[in-house]
């Protein structure tokens, strides 16, 4: 036993636990869920509770293999949740279970566990399963039906035929797309949830959402439209603030925010696919070790001197 | 002044030497293989030039063919190639000489397996058959052809690559 | 003791597990074992002549202008084998497209030339050559056998069809060069496992 620890700051221990946070972002995609389940149907549960599973036993076994302890810490639980959030609601059940199990084997365990991956695991599985499946990843159900009529997303109407969906539709879900990325409005209530309770910053999905409103509206197009159509909100609260893979300071997650902003519009308006939610936080992702790089929290006592910190002054 | 070109030259010609054996080398292969690569060539152009007008005889121009059947002229093949989302596409295709589209077959490509590559199969290449040149767009352009379903950039792509070769092509016969 | 030039490039030395050479062609060709075997035996003839021909004159090559010597023969046979493929085995000359000539810059062929075969002798060269090229088919054909199965849904080589159908909708990515990643990345994994695993013991 060690007498004296000495170890960096920080110092002083809260009592927000992994766990606890963790916990409160499922409380907080509640809403989300009972929309998807409610608007296309039971298998959607189904979906969920594969994704969740599958997540959970990758886990537990890529643990066993790197010889470690499996801690239930709800990680995995969100990675299975959220994947299942961004697939097609008539997904079959053993692409999601592979998906899954794809996000926590390559994306999180192959980097060394919570904590040390780079990439949003969820979002990784999703990427995945788009350039393995790519027609059961875009094959959409009708809202209401529960059987299988397919349509195209609104983004995808605006895309190919210049269809705009009604913003009241967009808000309340009744549209296709994801499971999760429907309803702004209840994505937005969790969203809401989660700040109020201070586990996420405001910063990442405010710039995020302001800088494709402002981008969609010097380029011509509808910001509203933009803002409520697809993925954005989903991807804004709960995937762009993520811990591990978005940046750690004030100023940096707003950087994050204004990249995958500015991405997300670049897909969308010059891309070849509709949305682009998915690789925007993806690719700031990489950028998120650079971000934190060079932009410091200010040391308390130290006088500023510039915004940026030139790498070759940095003495580390 | 000697010491020096001596050096330079005893780097020199073994690798002099050995360039010239190898030239030899490949000349000889190549005059082993050349009549049987060309008639390879060949062959996979009649092949979709059979496809393409069914049981006509061909008489090859400068850079089209003419499709006669018992000594009447019935249209042009000609072959479109440009840049699609994953390569090369290449295309034989048949014209009637009032510009319509008599049929178009790839004769290779390289898109996305699953989506793009469905831009070979019949369903879609059907479509062109007996189509005016100025329709030979996407709907979504203008036009009268079909785009696959997540495969917009290959199938612009084939429409583009097809429509502007075939008024090349129609402006020299005129 | 000869055996042991043979051997090692399969197993010990596998140019693509272990020496980490020769991925371009790996990657680009292992979509389907057919395609795997030709771009093998392609590698097989340019590597075997080469090693045998450059260590036959491994003495007469001026050592400052030993690479571009390297290059003028491995480019000749190269360019023998393209011909002749394209003759004789138009499909799979196709198919392999520019990965054919790009053997030229494959680096297990410029590798074992300036690694083995400028100094050791004829024979070694060849049972070098023999070896790393059997090495790199096993691994290139393990890899294609891998993403043929997960990318077609079935196990068939040569129209001869060894699983059935056993998905309606196999996986593109793996036709696609992340397939090739992924799977590299995994049987290396693999291997590295079991390593680790035999010297914890």
């Amino acid at each position: 036993m060690p007498e004296l620890i000495v170890s960096p700051s920080p110092h002083i221990r809260s009592d927000v636990s992994i766990e606890k946070i963790m916990y409160s972002v499922i409380i907080a995609l509640i809403p989300t869920t009972a929309c998807g389940i409610y608007f296309f149907g039971v298998h959607v549960l189904y979906v969920i509770i594969t994704c969740i599973l599958s997540a959970l036993f990758t886990e537990y076994v890529a643990l066993r293999l790197m010889g470690r302890k499996f801690v239930m810490d709800g990680s995995a639980v969100i990675t299975g949740l959220l994947l299942a959030l961004c697939l097609p609601p008539g997904l079959p059940l053993w692409m999601a279970a592979i998906g899954a199990a794809f996000a926590i084997a390559f994306a999180k365990c192959a980097f060394g566990g919570l904590g040390h991956n780079i990439f949003n695991p969820a979002l990784i599985g999703r990427a995945f399963l788009t350039a393995s499946w790519p027609v059961a990843m875009t094959t959409w159900t009708k809202p209401l039906t529960y059987d299988a009529i397919t349509t195209a997303t609104p983004l995808g109407l605006w895309k190919m035929q210049n269809i705009a969906t009604p913003y009241i539709n967009l808000a309340l879900g009744n549209v296709s797309g994801c499971i999760g990325e429907t309803s702004a409005l209840a994505i937005l209530i969790g969203g809401v949830f989660l700040i109020a309770k201070r586990y996420i910053d405001w910063r990442t999905p405010v710039s995020y959402i302001g800088t494709v409103a402002v981008l969609a509206f010097a380029l011509g197009q509808d910001p509203l439209f933009h803002i409520l159509a697809g993925s954005l909100f989903l991807g804004a609260f709960f995937m762009a603030t993520d811990y591990v893979t978005t940046p750690i300071t004030r100023n940096g997650r707003i950087i994050f925010g204004v990249g995958a902003g500015v991405i997300v519009v670049v897909i969308r308006l010059i891309g070849g696919y509709p949305e682009g939610v998915c690789f925007s936080i993806l690719l700031m992702n990489a950028f998120t070790p650079l971000i934190d790089r060079h932009v410091r929290p200010r040391v308390y006592g130290v006088k500023r001197k510039r915004f940026f910190v030139s790498s070759a002054n940095e003495g580390d | 002044m000697r010491e020096e070109v001596k050096r330079i030259l005893g780097i020199a010609i073994p690798l002099i030497i050995i360039c010239i054996i190898s030239g030899a080398a490949l000349t000889a292969t190549y005059g082993l293989t050349e009549e049987r690569i060309e008639a390879v060539e060949q062959q996979k152009i009649n092949e979709s030039l059979s496809t393409i007008f069914l049981g006509a005889s061909f008489t090859e121009m400068d850079d089209y063919y003419i499709a006669t059947v018992s000594g009447e002229e019935i249209g042009y093949a000609f072959i479109a190639e440009g840049t699609g989302y994953g390569g090369t596409i290449r295309t034989m295709v048949g014209m009637y000489p009032n510009g319509t589209i008599s049929g178009v077959s790839i004769i290779s490509q390289s898109e996305t397996p699953g989506l793009g590559t469905r831009i070979a199969e019949p369903d879609f290449t059907n479509q062109f058959s007996g189509k005016r040149i100025e329709g030979v767009r996407l709907r979504r352009d203008g036009g009268v052809i079909d785009a696959i379903t997540g495969a917009t950039i290959s199938s612009r792509a084939i429409t583009d690559i097809v429509r502007e070769r075939a008024e090349v092509v129609m402006n020299e016969t005129r | 003791m000869k055996l042991d030039e043979l051997t090692k490039g399969v197993f010990k030395q596998n140019p693509i597990f272990y020496l980490v050479l020769g991925l371009c062609p790996t990657l680009a060709v292992s979509t389907r074992v057919d395609n795997a075997l030709g771009m093998s035996l392609g590698v097989f003839f340019v590597l075997v002549c080469s090693n045998v021909i450059i260590s036959l004159f491994k003495h007469r090559i001026p050592p400052q202008v030993r690479i571009p010597c390297f290059i003028v023969i491995i480019a000749s046979f190269v360019t023998i084998v393209d011909l002749f493929m394209h003759g004789y085995a138009p499909e799979l000359h196709e198919r392999l497209g520019i990965y054919l000539p790009l053997i030229v810059v494959n680096c297990i062929i410029l590798g074992r030339a300036e690694a083995f075969a400028s100094k050791k002798s004829v024979f070694d060269s060849f049972l070098d050559a023999v070896g790393m090229s059997i090495g790199f088919m096993l691994a290139i054909v393990g890899i294609a056998l891998c993403r043929e199965t997960l990318s077609s849904g079935k196990i068939a080589i040569f129209d001869y069809t060894i699983v059935p159908t056993f998905t309606q909708s196999p996986s593109v990515m793996m036709t696609l060069p992340p397939g090739a990643f992924l799977t590299i990345a995994v049987i290396m994994a693999m291997i590295k496992y079991k390593a680790i695993r035999k010297e914890g013991r």
